[in-house]
């Protein structure tokens, strides 16, 4: 929800099993300009689908989770939950695996993580647009 | 890429992350190499695996990425071969995981310079697609050779310790193996060792002569003239000498240049040509090089060297041998200035050092006023060093080298050691199985402790080095009185066995903590048909205690055995810092443990053999409808499996009807008001009470799948309550659901699940 006058810094929500990944994700992320939320597991994930005060713009999805798989998990957000915004894959997946599984789950894209985090935040910018 | 830049506390916490799911890919490997199909296992390994390659990816660590992803074809073949994989990609597994487990623990996270990774990467994917290819269970032994020409086309160095390595795991694999394999491994290990061993050689000439070279120079900065005369024998020599034969030649011709030539015009009034003379000869003869530097100088003074004996409170020298000890005594000089050159006094007692490493001697002829002779006398055989023998419970004899100082003692009750054996994998001998660890050794180098358990007190002997390995690499194939003994490197081994390095404690990050030994993962003694079990990550501390980090009670029993009773272990086996902060400060002192190996064993039985209990459908085909009860705790997970059902439902001519229900109680109630033909019940249902749901479908005669986390004995506590299969999870769903589809509807024979 934007005030006004001042503009609501875009909102990405990260799925990631690995602790490790969220942090180094979240603050080059941040260092974009973005608002960034963090689930390492479906009940975060929930907690944070459900709190009315966040409004999300992106979710990134890793593939191989102990739970879900991202692509199902992307599937189910979109289907049965009815999450509006884009889903993107984010994985260490080979990139043609990658780019199979988000189309066959109906997602809008993937990133990889071998890439490397200047490619992802470029990525995230392509998607969103740029943020101050 | 370098670690700059990244938070100090999350690289160490990936490091020791990394390093704990790596001794859990290898354990898992192992688990599977040694019979276990089990889903568990073969999903553990691969998201381990796959979680450390996607860690090393955000943080920039590409050639641990890389690696990463060399393992996970080589397991992937793996699988595919049902765990045969020819030995040559055996050989190449072990080096890649321990290129991984070095790399985690390098101070930047890469490779040093001279690893030729990428060189080394490109040989293993040439291996992998050759094995792709070829795809048979045992290769022929000449393939053994195949590899080791490739490598040699490589950076000389690099290959000879890759060969190094791979030589001494075929030994270590032997050791392990029975009956044919094993003396295929032997031939391996022979193979490979002679393999390395020319890779080692370099001709002494060329490196002589450009020492005799560079003396000419330093003569002429001197204001000395000189000729330099070179008789070498045309012989090549190990990389070790010849490094000796480097170092000793820089010491001995400075010297001479700086020390023994005199200036031309003393030389013109001691009556000798103005221009010196510098003799190096090297003669190689019977396994042994001659080296001899010989100028034509002033000698040594005796007499200086005498005051300088007595001044220091030493006896007078009255012989060669006596001048040499002399010369060979740290500081010890008879100049008062201190040449840029040499001068110091330094240097011939490094040097003899150097020589007496390689099981060689020193000698020193000098004659006052007409010159100076060093002779070294180097052995071509091999590297000697020496070593402690000792023995460990196994069929070959383990040592570690002298510069380790041991102490042993009678191993006790609460005595923590770690047992070599364990630690490299490597089977105990049955004959010596009756004998457990009876000593600790205790050893200190500099700031290291590590203690080894030993069925045998340590005896001092020289042992030649066949197959020279790094310092950095976990053991080394020794020869003793021609016999093979494995020489460990104690600190190495101690690291592998540790997820964070000694002196660092995880109870408080950032503090370095000397009571704290390891952190590590601890099985105790459980007695009955399981043996060992795995409890989880603890802190062993060096007077023997181990905090763990769940709530499990310890007690010492007769002959240092432990029991362990686990009031409620329901956590993940993770190394949680606060918990196990809490745990040391609420119980110091209570918990005693043993280091020992992590295995996985659980057990679960295919879903097809669930499934033969499934009635077949009948002329009407998919008519039929075979209700499935499906019970899940987690929101989205529930979710997942009704979209997954509505997909199913719109593509069509499914016989499966999914009721998806959240708890126990309505298990019951569904159980009450129709027949199953199947349950899938999640092992978190109801706060981690689905094995009471288990129960109820048992009970009412529906075979259940249990699914849910394979973590602790949650596996077992579902399969013990009558589940007819565990799988874990992430399951793919709409997979599962197609596969019982078929298997129900359509007879088909099914092929699993993913």
């Amino acid at each position: 929800v934007s005030d006004s006058g001042t503009r609501r810094k875009k909102t990405i929500a990260v799925v990631d099993d690995s602790e490790v990944a969220l942090e180094v994700i979240k603050g080059e992320l941040e260092e974009g300009g973005y608002h960034i939320l963090t689930a390492s597991d479906l009940e975060s994930l929930t907690r944070l689908l459900k709190d009315p005060q966040h409004s999300i713009d992106l979710l990134l999805l890793d593939v191989q989770m102990p739970e879900m798989f991202g692509d199902q998990l992307g599937s189910v957000l979109k289907d049965a939950v009815g999450v509006r915004c884009p889903i993107h894959l984010l994985s260490s997946l080979e990139p043609h695996t990658l780019a199979r599984r988000a189309e066959r789950a109906g997602l809008d894209g993937y990133i990889c993580k071998g890439d490397g985090m200047d490619a992802l935040v470029r990525r995230v910018v392509e998607i969103l647009g740029p943020e101050d | 890429m370098a670690t700059r830049g990244i938070n100090p506390d999350l690289l160490q916490r990936f490091r020791a992350r990394s390093l704990e799911r790596l001794r859990q890919v290898d354990a898992a490997w192992h688990s599977l190499l040694q019979g276990d199909r089990s889903a568990e296992t073969r999903h553990g390994l691969r998201h381990q695996l796959h979680t450390l390659k996607g860690d090393a990816s955000v943080l920039g660590f590409v050639e641990l990425a890389k690696l990463c992803g060399a393992l996970e074809n080589i397991f992937e073949l793996g699988e595919a071969s049902d765990y045969r994989l020819p030995e040559s990609l055996d050989v190449l597994l072990e080096m890649v995981m321990q290129f991984v487990a070095m790399l985690l623990r390098s101070r930047e996270l890469a490779s040093l310079p001279g690893m030729d990774l990428e060189g080394f990467l490109l040989q293993v994917g040439e291996s992998i697609e050759e094995a792709r290819t070829r795809r048979v269970s045992t290769l022929p032994p000449e393939s053994s050779s195949d590899v080791a020409l490739k490598l040699s086309d490589r950076a000389p160095e690099a290959v000879r310790r890759r060969l190094s390595q791979a030589a001494t795991t075929a030994f270590i694999e032997s050791l392990n193996a029975a009956g044919e394999s094993q003396g295929r491994l032997r031939a391996l290990w022979r193979l490979l060792q002679e393999e390395a061993a020319p890779l080692a050689l370099a001709p002494l000439e060329g490196e002589i002569v450009a020492h005799a070279e560079r003396v000419q120079t330093l003569a002429e900065r001197l204001g000395k003239r000189v000729t330099v005369e070179v008789e070498v024998d045309d012989v090549e020599v190990p990389a070790v000498v010849l490094e000796v034969v480097n170092g000793a030649l820089v010491h001995l011709l400075t010297n001479a240049v700086d020390h023994g030539i005199e200036a031309p015009e003393a030389r013109a009034a001691a009556g000798k040509p103005r221009e010196g003379h510098i003799g190096v000869v090297a003669v190689a003869k019977r396994g042994v090089v001659e080296l001899a530097v010989s100028d034509d100088g002033c000698g040594v003074d005796e007499l200086a060297l005498a005051a300088e004996a007595e001044r220091r409170g030493l006896p007078a020298p009255t012989s060669s041998a006596d001048l040499l000890e002399l010369l060979c005594l740290d500081g010890f000089t008879t100049r008062a200035d201190v040449s840029d050159t040499s001068g110091r006094g330094v240097g011939l007692g490094a040097v003899r050092e150097l020589v007496r490493g390689l099981g060689g001697e020193v000698a020193l002829e000098v004659v006052r006023g007409e010159g100076t002779r060093v002779a070294l006398r180097l052995p071509l055989a091999g590297q000697v060093t020496e070593v402690w023998r000792f023995n460990a419970g196994g069929t070959v004899d383990l040592a570690f080298e002298s510069s380790w100082e041991v102490a042993s003692e009678p191993v006790g009750p609460e005595v923590l050691a770690l047992d070599p054996l364990t630690a490299l994998n490597l089977s105990r001998d049955r004959l010596r199985a009756e004998q457990p660890s009876l000593f600790v050794l205790r050893l200190r180098r500099g700031a290291a402790r590590v203690s080894l358990g030993a069925t045998t007190e340590p005896r001092r002997c020289r042992a030649v080095r066949v197959c020279p390995t790094s310092d950095t690499d976990l053991v080394e194939v020794v020869r003793v009185d021609d016999r093979e003994v494995l020489l460990v490197r104690p600190d190495v081994l101690a690291a592998a066995n540790q997820r964070i390095a000694i002196g660092s404690n995880p109870l408080v990050p950032g503090r370095t903590d000397d009571s704290v030994l390891v952190c590590a993962t601890v099985e105790f003694p459980m007695g009955g048909e399981r043996g060992w079990r795995e409890v989880s990550t603890a802190i062993l501390t060096r007077d023997g205690r181990a905090f763990v980090p769940t709530a499990q009670r310890l007690e010492m029993g007769e002959r240092g055995s432990i029991t362990v009773s686990f009031p409620g272990l329901l956590e993940p086996v993770v190394c949680n810092a606060e918990v196990i902060a809490r745990f040391a400060r609420s119980r110091p002192g209570e918990q005693a443990g043993m280091l020992l190996r992590f295995q996985p064993r659980h057990e679960s039985p295919s879903l097809r053999r669930v499934l033969r209990g499934v009635p077949a459908a009948s002329g009407e085909g998919s008519a039929l409808r075979y209700p499935i009860l499906v019970a899940v705790a987690c929101e989205l997970t529930r979710l997942g499996f009704g979209v997954a059902r509505d997909r199913l439902a719109r593509a069509g001519g499914t016989a499966i009807d999914v009721v998806l229900v959240a708890d126990a109680a309505r298990v019951a109630e569904r159980l009450a008001g129709g027949a199953f033909a199947l349950c899938i019940v999640d092992a978190a249902l109801d706060g981690d009470r689905g094995h009471e749901t288990i129960a109820l479908a048992r009970d009412a005669g529906v075979p259940a799948i249990a699914i849910g986390r394979p973590v602790g004995d949650v596996p077992t506590r579902m399969l013990d309550a009558g589940a007819v299969a565990f799988l874990p999870v992430p399951i793919a769903i709409h997979e599962l659901y197609q596969g019982i589809d078929r298997l129900i509807a359509c007879r088909e024979p099914f092929a699993g699940v993913a």
